[in-house]
């Protein structure tokens, strides 16, 4: 049978510090999330010791507001849920050093959770999980491909070799001039764009779900590099959609064909690169063709937020999945041997 | 009044259990441990062993840093966490301090922390039995410097763990392991925190900051 759960849970994996309460894994009665995102701007990228400390500033604010926002006392909850990892490790240490003091002072449960399948089960806060599905993963720091059977049965069909699909966004935006994060910047330059360039698409060895977007990346640079010295003048926003159009072929097709392959009916897209217009229209258009039920989670949802580790920690707590005291830290922890 | 004490700065651990400022347990390690896996675990080990309950805490005392940047942000992350969660006050000490309160020393004493490339944190204490005056605050500066505004003194004493690098560079120091407990006999050196705003100590900004400033100076 499975138990009700109020779980306070808590993400300090990267560059927003966020704590959450929700219910059953599904009902959210808080969501907080404090962005660092303007601080870490002006070196155009994610320091890591710079996002630490930003992190030891606001935790214990950002803890109590998510109480104070669900209207529950620590007696009300039925345990502390914290991203134990992939993620910076200096960061994650003070999210993780948090929840075991409030696990300590409370007497409550600690349950580690893998900062994936966060990701995965963030669409769990919108509607239920439909087994078997395919999860595609994409942010600044992963690119993934996931199978899953059942609840927290994960397994890795695909990832990238080099950078995250993220990452050669932010490279090629910061080459065309463009802010960080380049993402949202290259996602909108596109849409008065034309693919005008045509670059490589990186689908690798035939048969392969792996990903490699550092080639394409290169492509772009060097080609922007040949331009700029014979004194040609380059339409950014040609390049952007070009780039896009390459990015998106080579996710959705390597989808796709996994969706066909491992046959599931529910294919979910997460991380903050599923927030790109160019891509979830790509999948909008190819799963009603397919007839595949697609999911991609609210904006709020893509990005790093608490609420998804509450998600994914409620069915750890039916499982006993709990954590000592001793609990650490890890940069990288291997999703199918995490449970 | 029951006060926990919490020193995460260095490689070596320091936590204790006072009553009215008496030592009631404390654990002090100086092996290479992740401090983030054993702080709250030794935490819990000193409520069993002093057979007392965390609600009964007063306050908690923090050493603030200087030290290792990790390591400061994980002490003052589970005190001001504990302190918020338990409802108690909270207190920071600097964490020279703590290395100064340690060795029972009196007279002239200047903990120090190696901070690499011929620089360290510290600080000089005129050490008394249950006083102290402060002769240089806790500061980033070259061991070099440190050491001209010693030769100012009669007598005095540099305090290492005895673990750090630079102590090849300097001729002559105690060895000295923080106890954190032994900070409360002298209270001058502890200062109410407000418990959201409590940050550590780190007496130096970051590396992509400075990079950051020397780029944007012109």
């Amino acid at each position: 049978m499975t138990q009700d759960t109020v779980i306070l849970s808590i993400e300090t994996s990267c560059d927003e510090t966020a704590a959450s309460v929700v219910r059953n894994g599904s009902e959210i009665l808080s969501n907080v999330v404090v962005s660092q995102i303007e601080s870490h701007k002006r070196f155009g990228g994610v320091v890591p010791e710079v996002a630490s400390r930003h992190h030891v500033e606001t935790i214990t604010l950002v803890i109590e507001e998510a109480l104070e926002e669900a209207g529950i006392t620590p007696e009300g909850l039925s345990a502390v849920a914290v991203t134990e990892g992939p993620g910076l490790i200096g960061a994650l240490l003070v999210g993780i050093n948090a929840a075991k003091a409030f696990s300590f002072a409370h007497d409550l449960p600690l349950i580690p959770v893998h900062h994936i399948a966060g990701h995965i089960y963030a669409n769990q806060l919108e509607e239920a999980l439909e087994f078997p599905l395919m999860a595609l993963i994409v942010s600044g720091g992963h690119t993934e491909l996931i199978y899953m059977k059942d609840h927290l049965s994960f397994e890795v069909i695909g990832e990238t070799r080099d950078d995250a699909v993220g990452e050669a966004y932010d490279k090629v935006a910061r080459v065309i001039g463009l802010p960080y994060p380049g993402g949202p910047h290259i996602d909108r330059l596109s849409r008065e764009g034309a693919d005008t360039f045509d670059f490589p698409r990186p689908y690798l060895e035939p048969g392969s779900y792996d990903f490699s977007f550092s080639g394409l990346k290169s492509a772009v640079i060097n080609t922007l590099h040949n331009h700029t010295q014979k004194g040609l003048e380059v339409r950014k926003e040609d390049v952007a959609r070009s780039f896009q159009e390459s990015v998106v072929d080579v996710l959705t097709r390597k989808t796709m064909d996994a969706v066909e392959e491992y046959k599931v009916s529910h294919l979910l897209v997460a991380g903050g690169v599923a927030a790109n217009s160019g891509l979830r229209q790509r999948f909008e258009s190819l799963c009603r063709e397919n007839d595949v039920k697609l999911s991609i989670p609210n904006l709020k949802f893509c990005t790093d937020n608490a609420a998804m580790i509450g998600a994914v920690a409620h069915h750890l707590y039916q499982k006993d999945h709990f954590a000592s005291l001793d609990l650490n830290g890890r940069n990288f922890i291997d999703i199918e041997l995490f449970v | 009044m029951l006060s926990l004490l919490i020193d995460t700065s260095n490689r070596p651990l320091s936590v204790a259990l006072n009553l009215d400022g008496f030592t009631l347990a404390e654990i002090n390690t100086t092996v290479k441990k992740t401090h983030s896996a054993t702080v709250m675990d030794y935490i819990d080990k000193l409520f069993k062993m002093a057979d007392m309950k965390k609600n009964d805490i007063g306050r908690i005392i923090v050493a603030k840093g200087p030290g290792s940047y990790t390591g400061v942000r994980i002490g003052v992350t589970v005190a001001k966490t504990l302190a918020y969660a338990l409802g108690t006050e909270l207190y920071s000490v600097s964490s020279l301090f703590v290395v100064a309160a340690s060795c029972s020393r009196h007279g002239i004493v200047a903990p120090l922390f190696d901070a690499r490339r011929g620089n360290v944190f510290g600080a000089v204490y005129n050490m008394k039995a249950d006083s102290f005056t402060e002769e240089l605050e806790p500061a980033y500066m070259s061991l070099e410097d440190l050491q001209t505004k010693l030769s100012s003194y009669d007598s005095s004493v540099i305090l290492l763990d005895g673990q750090e690098k630079i102590n090849t560079s300097v001729e002559d120091f105690v060895h000295a392991v923080p106890r954190i407990s032994m900070v409360e006999q002298f209270e001058a050196a502890l200062e109410k925190e407000d418990i959201h705003s409590l940050v550590p100590e780190y007496l130096r900004i970051s590396e992509a900051e400075r990079n950051w400033m020397e780029k944007n100076k012109s």
